[in-house]
């Protein structure tokens, strides 16, 4: 990807989730969506496909990556932090918080010296109150895995293969449908499945009804 | 599905029994959605999570599985699920063939009324297509992008954008709606359900149109961002969007960012435009709702641009940045001044100077680092030393000492003393990578270096240093690191005046002691101690076990029998172009003499002697060499020279230079005055990629401009007959990838004043011009 093209829409290469023994829980890693095809093409005519250097193409470099960020992590990590902080690996830019006991990360696609760190924070900070309101306030483990279709839909909204779609929490909630309530047919009228409740319980969370 | 497969998922998510529900779910009738969407999540996260090379699926089991999906399309008026069957699909985009007869199904939603999942479905359209199906999706990205849903509209330009990778023209036909989304300001999907009013009370419902009403118009970013990238060769064009670009109509701070940086470019390009990017920066930096990241963009480009007027303005904003809460603006803030610090005004630098020594105990490291470092740069006398001071024994991690040892480096002949203590305490804790010890070695040698220069240094001081280092490469696990600090010892403990044998007895247990590199450079260092050392390196050449310390002590010997310091000349740094050219001729001459199986004479070549065949034998030696290997590797080669071409030095152009003497013949006489940087003189997206040096010789007043082109053909098929301008040198034919060079005298084909030149082909005899910028 054009990552030294500081107009390039390519703003986020990678958007992971580690629990506190630093396995993901969650992770995407991006490039263009053309890129990942071609290499799934040339990956059946040969079988040997892991040299590719792309971390978004090799798998053992993502683990690489997660190991290394999460010992980084660890490191300088003070444990009742709750912020966002930023560390820099490798000349990327890497902005992480650590929500209970999960830690979100989200690395910079350009060099750290063509990121602009703000904005990077404002994606991610758009995800996590995402979360935070669709899972209403309890973005942990357990819940995660319980609402996995909810985390995912949300990075989904919220990053298209590394272009920033959506930043605005409430934007974002606003897109994301729940499921059903009742398990039988469907009721056209529901308005729960059509994103609708969640604007509603986001404007009650907003205003603190 | 393997056994070993089954297994590997045992802990997290059984894959397996997943694939089985699956199927199994999906084609039930009716479908009950809930179950569906859970396990389609459960589905999602095993694809995403796995960590392993093969694909979880095998094609057979990926086929059935796709097939079941995509019975869920049959199942209309279902958003919740829809969204996650999407999700799934572009998931499975990158790993399955299959995926592409969804393609009708995508579509049929593209063109519904429903403004949930239309997005979903616009982003989910370009994951099926290839390059070949690419111009099917014109016309509902077209219609896509008009809409009035701002969610719509940036799928479809977010799409558009990716499909730039494949299909260039599929996206240059949507350049007009992309245009006339810029400026637009699109609502938000519409709540999907009309309220009964009757559910809710006045209050209510006015907090929820206000919520509705909250809207980012996150299009406009994306649309400028791929007019833009549409328009990139076309300045004029370029400018027109900027102009479009009302800041009162443009208020997503994405785009404001966009149009910032776009506006950079134009500059960079072309410094006479500077007017069109003050009114932004004057917005970004004192607009009243102007958001942090427009802010630092702003300043980024005022120091970039050198603005100098600017500043101080910029200084302002940047100090509110430090103070503000957010960690990311600290620290963006905090480099930037500590990268541009050398520009400001001893006022402005300590103006901010207050503001970053309240960083300088912020927990996050990375923070902290940059703004001692800066305080460094921008220090004083009387801060330094405390600063430095205060660093010892802080338990700093390692990425942090190496970013503070460069500052210091820079300031080490001013303050030596308190950093040398810092420096050496470094150096001798037992913990730290390599990385680091040799920065330190580097920030080391540059002190001595400068000193052999000006003699600022005392001498007892310039021994506690060397006895340190002597005590360092006792225990010192890094071999690279050892060899350069007896390097070090050798070179600088035989210019003390006092009695060195303390340095021969260090140097000389390492002989003893380690592996054949650092014996080799021990050595070396050991010949600079001749009186002393001499009866040593005898036995050494005969003793030693390994080929090179026993050659390097014999050399050594010799020298010193020979009372010829000359022997072993310490390579001067700025002739490194020189020498390695020798170099190479020095090695092409060894290996030809070594197949002659004479082994009479060898005639080693003068310094700076070269002859045109035997470079061109070089190369082509190299190019054989650089077939035979991979193709990872010629591309790596590729880089390489790319990366050559970039710095200046640049060895190729003394194969160049012989080259031109070789073709012409009149300047054998006149010297080389000149030689430019290689500059490009075309984007790199155009037909043809043209870089020109210029080469200026002179004789006895006689100036004559030689210009040095390299073309390669970027486009699929040969062309033929390519000439420059009107210049009678006539390339017969170039294939596709191909480069290559061209040498025409300037006299004969350049007008002062052209801003474009032209290079004229042929492609199956039609004759063809391309223009390109001008030198």
């Amino acid at each position: 990807m054009e990552s030294n093209n500081p107009l390039s829409l390519y703003t986020i290469s990678s958007f992971v989730i580690l629990n506190d023994k630093g396995r993901r829980v969650f992770n995407k890693y991006y490039t263009n969506p053309f890129i990942k095809y071609q290499h799934y093409e040339k990956s059946k005519e040969t079988s040997n496909t892991q040299a590719s250097e792309d971390l978004s193409l090799n798998k053992k470099k993502q683990v690489e990556y997660e190991k290394s960020v999460f010992k980084k992590i660890k490191e300088q990590h003070i444990s009742h932090n709750k912020d966002i902080e930023l560390l820099v690996l490798d000349t990327k830019t890497i902005i992480y918080q650590k929500v209970n006991d999960l830690y979100f990360v989200m690395q910079s696609n350009s060099s750290s010296q063509n990121t602009n760190e703000i904005l990077l924070q404002a994606v991610f900070e758009g995800i996590i109150k995402s979360l935070d309101l669709l899972l209403d306030g309890s973005v942990d483990f357990a819940t995660i895995i319980d609402n996995y279709d909810l985390l995912a839909l949300v990075v989904d909204e919220a990053i298209d293969d590394g272009i920033v779609l959506q930043f605005d929490e409430s934007c974002i909630v606003n897109r994301i449908t729940l499921m059903t309530e009742d398990e039988g047919q469907i009721n056209l009228n529901n308005i729960a499945e059509k994103g609708f409740k969640s604007a509603w319980g986001f404007a009650k969370n907003r205003f603190s009804l | 599905m393997s056994a070993k497969t089954y297994k590997r998922f045992n802990d997290s998510e059984d894959s397996m029994a997943v694939f089985q529900d699956c199927l199994t779910t999906f084609n039930e009738s009716p479908v009950n959605p809930n179950k569906c969407r859970k396990l389609l999540s459960k589905l999602y996260r095993l694809i995403i999570n796995s960590v392993s090379y093969e694909p979880i699926f095998k094609p057979q089991e990926a086929t059935s599985l796709f097939f079941s999906i995509s019975k869920l399309f049959q199942h209309q008026d279902n958003d919740s699920l829809r969204q996650m069957v999407y999700l799934v699909i572009k998931e499975l985009s990158s790993m399955s063939d299959d995926i592409l007869m969804a393609t009708a199904s995508i579509m049929k939603d593209i063109q519904s009324q429903d403004s949930i999942i239309k997005p979903n479905a616009i982003r989910s359209l370009v994951r099926v297509l290839d390059s070949s199906t690419a111009l099917t999706a014109e016309r509902l990205l077209k219609s896509s992008i008009i809409s009035s849903n701002n969610d719509i509209s940036s799928a479809a330009l977010v799409s558009a954008y990716h499909l730039l990778e494949i299909s260039e023209p599929t996206s240059k036909r949507l350049i007009n709606e992309t245009v006339e989304t810029i400026d637009s300001k699109k609502s938000n999907g519409k709540l999907p359900i009309k309220l009964p009013a009757s559910d809710l009370n006045s209050e209510e419902f006015e907090k929820l149109q206000y919520y509705s009403a909250h809207n980012t118009h996150m299009s406009q970013y994306h649309s400028l961002a791929l007019a833009s990238s549409l328009k990139k060769n076309d300045e004029m064009g370029l400018l027109k969007l900027i102009k479009q670009c009302d800041p009162t109509t443009v208020d997503n701070p994405f785009a404001r960012m966009e149009i910032l940086r776009l506006c950079h470019r134009l500059v960079l390009k072309n410094s006479s435009k500077i007017d069109i990017i003050l009114p932004y920066l004057d917005w970004s930096l004192n607009g009243s709702s102007t958001n942090n990241f427009i802010v630092l963009e702003g300043c980024k480009i005022i120091f970039n641009l050198k603005l100098r007027d600017m500043y101080p303005a910029a200084i302002d904003r940047l100090s509110y940045l430090i103070n503000d809460r957010a960690i990311s603006s600290k620290f963006a803030a905090v480099r930037l001044v500590s990268d541009y610090c050398h520009l400001l005004t001893p006022e402005l630098a300590n103006s901010i100077a207050a503001d970053i020594e309240v960083l300088v105990n912020n927990e996050n490291k990375s923070v902290s680092s940059y703004a001692i470092s800066t305080l460094l740069k921008i220090g004083n006398s009387d801060n330094i030393e405390s600063l430095v001071n205060g660093l010892k024994g802080s338990g700093m991690s390692d990425d942090f000492k190496i970013i503070l040892i460069d500052s210091l480096a820079g300031l080490i002949n001013r303050f030596p003393k308190v950093i040398v203590d810092f420096l050496l305490d470094g150096l001798k804790s037992h913990e730290g990578s390599n990385l680091l010890k040799n920065k330190i070695v580097d920030c080391l040698s540059i002190l001595f270096e400068n000193d052999s220069m000006n003699n600022t240094l005392d001498e007892t001081f310039k021994i506690n240093i060397l006895e340190s280092l002597c005590d360092f490469i006792e225990d010192c696990e890094y071999t690279d690191v050892l060899a350069r600090v007896i390097y070090l010892l050798g070179e600088y403990g035989s210019k003390i005046s006092i009695d060195s044998s303390v340095f021969v007895r260090h140097i000389y247990n390492r002989i003893n002691l380690e592996n054949s590199i650092i014996r080799a450079a021990a050595v070396t260092a050991l010949a600079k101690f001749p009186n002393i050392t001499e009866p040593l390196l005898k036995n050494i050449a005969k003793n030693d076990l390994d080929d090179e310390v026993r050659d390097r002590a014999v050399i050594c010997v010799s020298t010193l029998n020979h009372q010829n310091d000359n022997l072993i000349p310490s390579v001067d740094p700025n002739n490194l172009i020189h020498s390695d050219r020798y170099l190479r001729i020095l090695e092409l001459r060894m290996n030809k003499y070594s197949e002659k199986n004479d082994f009479s004479n060898f005639d080693i070549p003068a310094e700076y002697e070269i002859d045109i065949k035997e470079i061109e034998a070089d190369q082509d030696m190299k190019a054989n060499l650089e077939s035979n290997h991979l193709d990872e590797f010629t591309n790596e080669a590729d880089e390489s020279s790319q990366s050559a071409d970039d710095g200046n030095i640049n060895p190729s152009d003394s194969i160049l230079e012989a080259k031109i003497r070789h073709k012409y013949t009149d300047l054998t006489e006149s010297v080389l005055n000149e030689v430019t940087k290689s500059k490009k003189l075309t984007d790199s997206t155009s037909e043809f990629l043209i870089s020109c040096q210029r080469f200026i010789f002179e004789l006895n007043d006689n100036t004559e401009e030689i210009l040095a082109f390299k073309i390669e053909n970027t486009m699929d098929f040969p062309v033929q007959n390519i000439k420059i301008l009107d210049d009678d040198n006539i390339i017969e034919n170039i294939e596709p990838q191909e480069k290559v060079e061209l040498l025409v005298k300037a006299d004969n084909v350049v007008l002062e004043n052209d801003k474009y030149w032209s290079l004229s082909f042929e492609v199956d005899d039609f004759e063809e011009i391309f223009e390109f910028n001008a030198l």
